[in-house]
């Protein structure tokens, strides 16, 4: 139990590095951690952080190669009622590198 | 590893120390190229069957190895396709214009689109079988939620008794810089495969496990959280199964 926690720690220290690179204006809030199966029977970790001005979601998921995680960023302004996309990345060495930006049509 | 579906020569080479046993083949990129090299369904033309299946004016989502070439063509002809693939290397090859339609689970693309959004589900190949029975009935009820109140997922079997005849025990290819192994077996109701590779670098096993259904035990599954079905195609190795979402 120990270690899963202190790996949510790491994990939610590095998503604050990594959103006050991104928004450095902003100042943004830990809301929560859920750990889910999704239809397809996957597991994935998800932590949401929240500003005045947007909800940030980190989506976490374990490679079956385990060198890396695979970590999907998605924004919701407020008022809107879904996410849009912003980038994909990856976890490594407990430290978070972006992989791509999404870039929608 | 004692649990590991591993038999013959497979299950020699996995008792030696030296030779590391995978859990999941995915973690070898060899064998994740292996393994859809021989699970493919050569009797079908997948581009003239989506063609032919899906419609542009439907959202479609995607779940299971599906072909980075044919997801661009189609996505560049028009249709509404999402896909849900978790691991990352199997989308090499996806173009840049339809990455931000790709995820890698369902959560996070119900929170795009929200629930209920997607006209039809389609499984390619034989991901359906990568479910035993009781992951079968959570996965029909779990994927109610991304369909709409009319929904349809798409599946594909394997045609049992021409796999039975045709089974591989042992097989070989080249690839890079290693030759690689293979071999399939049906234990009962499962299909196993092994895959076996020596390089410069390292020596591995890994396997596979589908389970084998006729479309009338998917049916009978598919009808326990409300879903009708009939049968699309019978062919000489494949089924193709049509399941509509029941209210």
């Amino acid at each position: 139990m120990d270690k899963k926690i202190a790996r949510f720690q790491t994990m939610q220290d590095s998503c604050f590095t990594f959103i006050a690179t991104l928004f450095p204006k902003e100042t943004y809030q830990f809301v929560e951690s859920q750990t889910l199966t999704d239809a397809f029977g996957q597991v994935g970790t998800h932590l949401t952080f929240k500003s005045t001005e947007r909800e940030l979601k980190f989506s976490f998921l374990e490679q079956a190669h385990r060198r890396f995680e695979r970590v999907f960023l998605a924004e919701k302004s407020a008022g809107t009622t879904f996410f849009s996309r912003l980038l994909e990345a990856t976890y490594e060495d407990e430290q978070l590198y972006i992989h791509h930006i999404v870039k929608t049509d | 590893m004692a649990d590991a579906p591993l038999f013959g020569p497979f299950s020699r080479k996995g008792s030696y120390s030296k030779v590391k046993v995978l859990d999941n083949f995915n973690a070898d990129e060899r064998f994740m190229r292996l393994y859809q090299e021989t699970m493919q369904l050569p009797e079908i033309d997948e581009l003239t069957f989506y063609r032919r299946y899906l419609s542009r004016d439907e959202r479609i989502l995607l779940y299971g190895t599906f072909d980075p070439e044919l997801f661009n063509t189609l996505s560049a002809e028009g249709y509404d396709l999402y896909l849900v693939e978790p691991e990352a290397s199997r989308l090499e090859g996806i173009s840049s214009r339809f990455l931000h339609k790709v995820y890698a689970l369902s959560h996070d693309v119900v929170d795009a689109v929200g629930f209920e959004a997607f006209d039809r589900l389609v499984l390619p190949g034989t991901t359906i079988a990568r479910y035993s029975r009781g992951e079968l009935l959570l996965f029909f009820r779990n994927i109610r939620q991304l369909l709409t109140v009319d929904g349809r997922l798409l599946v594909n079997l394997h045609n049992i008794g021409h796999l039975k005849q045709h089974v591989q025990p042992i097989a070989s290819k080249r690839m890079n810089d290693c030759t690689l192994f293979y071999g399939q077996k049906i234990d009962g109701e499962r299909l196993i495969l092994n895959l076996y590779l020596k390089s410069v670098a390292d020596e591995k096993v890994g396997y596979a496990v589908e389970y084998l259904y006729d479309p009338s035990t998917l049916f009978e599954f598919a009808k326990l959280s409300k879903y009708s079905g009939q049968i699309l195609y019978a062919g000489k190795t494949v089924h193709i199964l049509e399941l509509n979402k029941l209210a």
